[in-house]
């Protein structure tokens, strides 16, 4: 199905991370769905945008590199460009990455445009994700005020202290000393003189386009990701909060009842549209009935009342048979509802689990380099800044998944709980064989996992810092 | 549906082993005919041969420390390869009653679906073989032609130091002393190699016949065609299937444990020793070259059984989960009960285990 003829219809995940998505298209990934007019023109055009950033960061990674190899010889040189060219690859791979891999993206973000709904739970199910979105939104500032505040640094550091290196001095084999260099933001190597004049404006703009855009790449697919995550944490905690309302809704009718009607108070179940989408749609008149009157026939949920509903004898718990169908279409949609959950994290899985394997591999060589490089800080000077900004930004950025990651593994295994906290005692025999498959199921917790190598924790997170420690505390011993 | 053949995957696998005499034909052990009188020879004079003679020569130049580090960790690895060898001979019984089972109906794919679903893991597995493959290819060429890029020919040098009876720098005999160790580290090669091969390819078919039995399972309570309305029997077939695999597993496992528990035993002093000799010789000669090929060998192999046990694991804690997507909901409470002792046992994931020291997972090979 050619783009052209795919009809833009926001839906689900894709409107509601729109802003996220606008954002990376503005900044150049191979994003190329969900535009509004995607006729042959404008596609090119926009393909070409993509391909020209690549070709710029490829171009400034090269030229990174080049220079990496060109100032091998002074061991701090070398540890400090390899951990620039290690930093930079981050935002390479997760480019190329994206690339390479955006049907998996594309069917994550589709994953939800189909969600089953039932009108007892339409207002629970409206309020988790209205706070699904506002976290969304509110990762999404901080992430965007974050980059540019880091950009931001970037610039102004460079124009702070000494814009020198040293190299070996031609007269004397022994002795070092040191060399103007241009005053950028990353050390490259240029075929033109970038000294002064022109070309130095020229190639400090070209740098500072391509810190930022570099920085943008990299975190903004994470915080993709991690709204992903905060979605699913959502669903799951409505799927925990409608256990005691399902669980009532059973409960036979020699306990007490009526609070069920309060709970339901919401628009949503007096409003007279039909949601379902289950096959009950025969008995959607007796079922309308029963959601008016529900609320008027609040206290009086026993004895006389249950004539009025015809239809069916007394099933063995004292339901009707149409109160035992809407139990089963509630268990159905929390069942569902689960289901489609657990889809939705194993496909965020397998799109981001490599990307994520990939991350933490660079990290963990650029961690340690960083780790020795701390112990020749003497002072407070620009050298330790650098560093620690180094420091902070991976940190921060290992942070970001990791906090996200061990949030899903903690609400899913929470899920059991919640199950044996509500009223199961209460609830009808197939409410209670339902908790209990419930609670057989959910004992395992859900968990992204970088390609089945690691799962993404906060263990992960401080595994990471440990290490780093430990490194440095060597180093500095062995000085 | 006509049989899926297992076996096919492996065929390369298998030929390899009838050249080293370690696959006697048909479903028995070893009987004894012409094979098993090559299989003596070979291996006697070849995979046996070889460290033999190496270690006779350890014993000459015991005080030369770097000679000796130079010459063991090659040593260590040849004798783990003939105890592999010992292994395969000692559990052929158990490899071909593991291989008759395989092809029993129970095992068999039900419908295209699935097939496609394992073929995934089968060429995965294929994949990986190739790699270790080349990498074993490139290990046993560098050192076998070390001397000739060293142009230590002239000197008579052989790949490896050992002690030959006869003076091995003359004429005639360093060439076909040269020849033998050549045929001596592929034999080698091959052996570690299909050893590596079976192991993995046991661990993938129960990871395919797991993803099968979860297929089975999701859609237990479907009506699809060619399949029977009895949910009851279609259960009852799940679980037998489930017992199948466990205790096909469990064959598997003692086939092999002591395989993987010596194969980490000296691979971890290996990597240490071969990383010391990396330190002691010149950067990027064809010494350096070989060391690295053969430290990639190690660690792709202990890499290998890591990822196939992990998938083990993997498929089999699917299957608790698969009957969760199936349709329950609408089963009477009878059938629920029912679900819920297969879904307990299921719980339960299988792990591959080296005499159940330690369990075959990639947080291991972390």
């Amino acid at each position: 199905m050619s783009p052209q003829m795919m009809k833009f219809k926001v839906s689900g995940l894709v409107a509601d991370l729109m802003p996220n998505i606008r954002l990376i298209q503005t900044s150049g990934h191979f994003m190329l769905h969900y535009h509004a007019d995607n006729s042959g023109a404008l596609h090119t055009l926009r393909l070409g945008y993509c391909c020209a950033h690549l070709v710029f960061m490829l171009l400034q990674y090269g030229s990174n590199f080049v220079n990496l190899i060109f100032e091998r010889g002074d061991v701090n040189d070398l540890a400090a460009n390899t951990i620039t060219v290690l930093f930079f690859t981050h935002c390479i791979t997760k480019f190329v990455y994206f690339a390479v891999r955006s049907k998996l993206f594309y069917r994550t973000l589709g994953i939800w445009n189909q969600p089953n709904s039932h009108p007892l739970f339409v207002e629970s199910n409206n309020r988790y994700h209205a706070l699904a979105l506002k976290k969304m939104r509110q990762l999404l500032y901080i992430i965007v005020i974050w980059t540019s505040f880091s950009a931001i640094a970037w610039t102004s550091i460079t124009f702070v202290g000494d814009s020198v290196h040293n190299i070996k001095d031609p007269d004397n084999e022994n002795e070092t000393i040191t060399e103007e260099i241009p005053r950028l933001l990353v050390k490259g190597w240029y075929p033109w003189n970038a000294m002064s004049g022109m070309p130095y404006y020229i190639t400090l703009i070209f740098q500072i386009y391509y810190v930022f855009f570099s920085l943008a790449h990299a975190n903004l697919l994470d915080s993709l990701f991690c709204s992903w995550l905060i979605f699913a944490c959502e669903q799951l905690q409505h799927l925990k909060e409608i256990m005691k309302p399902l669980m009532e809704l059973s409960a036979s009718l020699d306990t007490y009842v009526p609070k069920s009607a309060d709970l339901f108070r919401a628009p949503s179940a007096t409003s007279q549209d039909n949601l379902i989408e289950s096959d009950y749609n025969a008995k959607n008149e007796e079922l309308k009935g029963v959601y008016s009157t529900r609320q008027e026939l609040g206290g009086h949920f026993r004895g006389g009342a249950l004539q009025n509903f015809g239809g069916g004898g007394v099933g063995p718990n004292g339901l009707t048979k149409k109160q035992e169908l809407m139990v089963r279409s509630a268990i159905k949609y929390w069942v569902e509802r689960h289901k489609h959950v657990v889809r939705l994290v194993t496909a965020i899985g397998d799109a981001y689990g490599v990307a994520l394997l990939l991350h933490m591999l660079t990290s963990t060589i650029m961690l340690t380099l960083l780790a020795y490089q701390a112990t020749k800080i003497t002072g407070v000077d620009k050298y330790a800044a650098t560093v620690l900004g180094y420091l902070l930004f991976a940190l921060a950025q290992v942070f970001h998944f990791c906090i996200f990651g061990n949030r899903l593994i903690e609400e899913s295994s929470s899920v059991m709980e919640a199950a044996y906290s509500c009223h199961w005692y209460d609830g009808s025999e197939e409410a209670k064989t339902f908790v209990q498959i419930v609670c057989q199921q959910c004992q395992k917790a859900m968990s992204i996992s970088g390609a089945k190598f690691f799962t993404i924790s906060l263990d992960l997170f401080a595994s990471v810092l440990g290490a780093v420690v430990t490194y440095f505390m060597v180093l500095v011993q062995l000085k | 549906m006509e049989k899926y053949d297992w076996k096919r995957i492996m065929n390369t696998n298998i030929i390899l082993l009838k050249i080293m005499g370690l696959w006697p034909g048909g479903n028995e052990t070893y009987k004894s005919n012409f094979y098993m009188l090559w299989s003596i020879f070979s291996i006697t004079l070849f995979t046996v041969g070889h460290p033999f003679f190496q270690t006779i020569n350890m014993i000459f130049i015991f005080d030369d420390f770097e000679a000796i580090i130079a010459t063991i960790y090659v040593t260590l690895s040849e004798f783990l390869i003939i105890l592999k060898a010992y292994l395969i001979i000692k559990n052929m019984k158990i490899l071909k009653q593991l291989m008759v089972t395989l092809e029993c109906d129970l095992f068999q794919p039900r419908n295209t679906e699935q097939i496609i679903l394992f073929e995934r893991g089968l060429k995965f597995w294929k994949l990986n073989i190739s790699l270790f493959w080349m990498m074993a290819a490139g290990t046993v060429f560098f050192w076998s032609t070390y001397p000739i890029f060293d142009n230590s020919v002239h000197e008579r040098r052989l790949p490896f130091l050992a002690w030959y009876p006869f003076n091995a720098k003359i004429s005639p005999y360093y060439e076909i002393t040269y020849i033998y160790q050549v045929i001596g580290i592929i034999f080698a090669a091959g052996t570690a190699l299909s050893a590596a091969a079976l192991v993995t390819a046991f661990y993938m078919y129960i990871a395919a016949q797991f993803i099968i039995l979860c297929d089975d399972v999701k859609y237990l309570y479907d009506i699809r065609k060619n399949s029977s309305t009895d949910f009851k029997m279609k259960l009852i077939n799940c679980v037998t299937h489930h017992r199948a695999i466990l205790k096909f597993a469990n064959d598997a496992s003692k086939f092999s444990n002591w395989i993987i528990f010596g194969q980490f035993f000296t691979s971890v002093i290996t990597l240490a020793l071969t990383m010391f000799q990396l330190t002691t010789v010149a950067a990027l000669s064809s010494e350096f070259f070989s060391l690295m090929a053969f430290l990639a060998a190690i660690t792709v192999e202990i890499f290998m059984f890591c990822w196939f046990g992990n998938e083990v694991e993997l498929e089999s804690a699917k299957v608790a989960y698969a009957v969760f997507e199936s349709e329950w909901i609408d089963t009477s409470s009878a059938q629920k009960k029912y679900i819920i002792f297969f879904v307990r046992r299921c719980q339960k994931p299988l792990k591959m285990s080296a005499l159940d020291l330690f369990y075959l997972s990639l947080d291991t090979f972390m």
